[in-house]
């Protein structure tokens, strides 16, 4: 009797697990993140409100979402007008976000996020130096593989350097810059 | 008496060292010789240094001595020379002149930025009926991030590459793929 009770304990374990198994959802878990990445941006051929160029974002990082990565992100920016200081300490100017959509390329699959408006993203660049810093906050909007439900969202903070403006106003011809961020946040795969 | 003496000279020669090293950076400074490799492709995109021709963004990865692994973007406006030349496949060729480029590599220890402008900084050769061409770019280091901060010193892309995509009107545009070995001397 024991061991026909044991093995039919055993058969309910075995039953559950594999019901565990059957759904991907049950291994869900949220990770809070924790990463950083670096790279270049440039301006590209592509607008979302067809008032200004976006930039096209090309960097290389790690997390621990799913390891190393290498990403591209489609961003507009707009200034405000409003004072700030950059980081390197000079004088700049707030800006913020039109628009952007992140691609993160991780061995286990591709993850996507978006953010739109001032309140997802917002910064500050110099009048002068080229230096900026930027804020901005992604809604995580799936992916494909390990990412394919995740949800959830991705901050980044940024600091970086306008290294080549040319034209005048200086960026009438475009920019090109280099940057470093730290993520953070809480995604849900 | 000796022990003494002895203890308080290497005291002394520990706090000049300590002086130096915490007052300046520099003191870790060495130029190294560099020697690496990298591989990635290239295409069009809307920005000029000159405002008469758009620029190539490259983005490619490779590995050096300076800093291991790195994956890197550059911006570079190239012309056509009327000069002739032989493209790396044989094939005649036209020689191409460098307007302007800028370059940042990201390794783990941080960011090197370099730039370069004019001819002399950078020259090529692109085949006239093939999809081949070569190029030699000289690029001056100008800081960085991190361990790069205050580097100087030179790097030296030698370039081969194909033409991938070059559609005609109405399309416009290039799309190729490279490889290239850099060497140069690199003070960190």
């Amino acid at each position: 009797v024991t061991i026909k009770s044991t093995c039919s304990r055993l058969s309910i374990m075995a039953g559950i697990i594999a019901m565990i198994a059957s759904n991907r959802k049950a291994f869900g878990g949220t990770v809070t993140v924790k990463g950083s990445d670096a790279g270049t941006f440039v301006t590209a051929n592509f607008t979302y409100d067809g008032v200004a160029p976006a930039i096209s974002i090309t960097y290389a990082g790690s997390d621990n979402l799913g390891g190393p990565f290498t990403s591209q992100d489609i961003g507009e920016y707009v200034g405000t007008g409003s004072s700030c200081t950059a980081p390197d300490g000079s004088a700049g100017t707030v800006f913020v976000l039109v628009q952007a959509t992140e691609v993160d390329t991780y061995n286990q699959g591709q993850l996507y996020s978006t953010g739109t408006g001032a309140a997802a993203g917002s910064g500050c660049t110099s009048n002068t130096t080229g230096s900026f810093g930027l804020s901005e906050t992604h809604s995580v909007i799936g992916g494909t593989g390990k990412f394919a439900d995740a949800s959830g969202s991705i901050a980044g903070t940024t600091t970086g350097k306008d290294l080549a403006v040319p034209g005048s106003p200086p960026g009438s011809l475009g920019i090109f810059g280099a940057f470093q961020d730290v993520r953070t946040g809480a995604v849900t795969d | 008496v000796t022990i003494k003496s002895t203890c308080s000279k290497l005291s002394i020669m520990a706090g000049i060292i300590a002086a130096v090293i915490a007052s300046n950076h520099n003191a870790f400074a060495e130029t190294i010789k560099v020697k690496g490799s990298e591989a990635g492709t290239s295409v069009t995109v809307n920005f000029s240094f000159n405002g008469v021709t758009p620029a190539n963004y490259s983005t490619f990865t490779g590995s050096d001595n300076i800093g291991g692994p790195f994956s890197a973007q550059q911006i570079a406006d190239f012309s056509l020379d009327t000069g002739s030349c032989m493209a790396p496949d044989g094939s005649a060729g036209t020689v191409a002149v460098l307007i302007q480029s800028t370059e940042v590599d990201s390794y783990n220890p941080g960011q090197l930025y370099s730039t370069g402008v004019g001819a002399a900084a950078g020259s090529g050769c692109l085949s006239n009926t093939t999809v081949s061409f070569g190029l030699t770019v000289i690029l001056s280091v100008t800081g960085g991030t991190g361990k790069f901060a205050n580097a100087s010193g030179s790097l030296t892309y030698t370039e081969t590459g194909t033409i991938l995509a070059a559609p005609g009107s109405p399309g416009s545009g290039l799309f190729g793929a490279f490889q290239a070995t850099r060497t140069g001397a690199v003070t960190d």
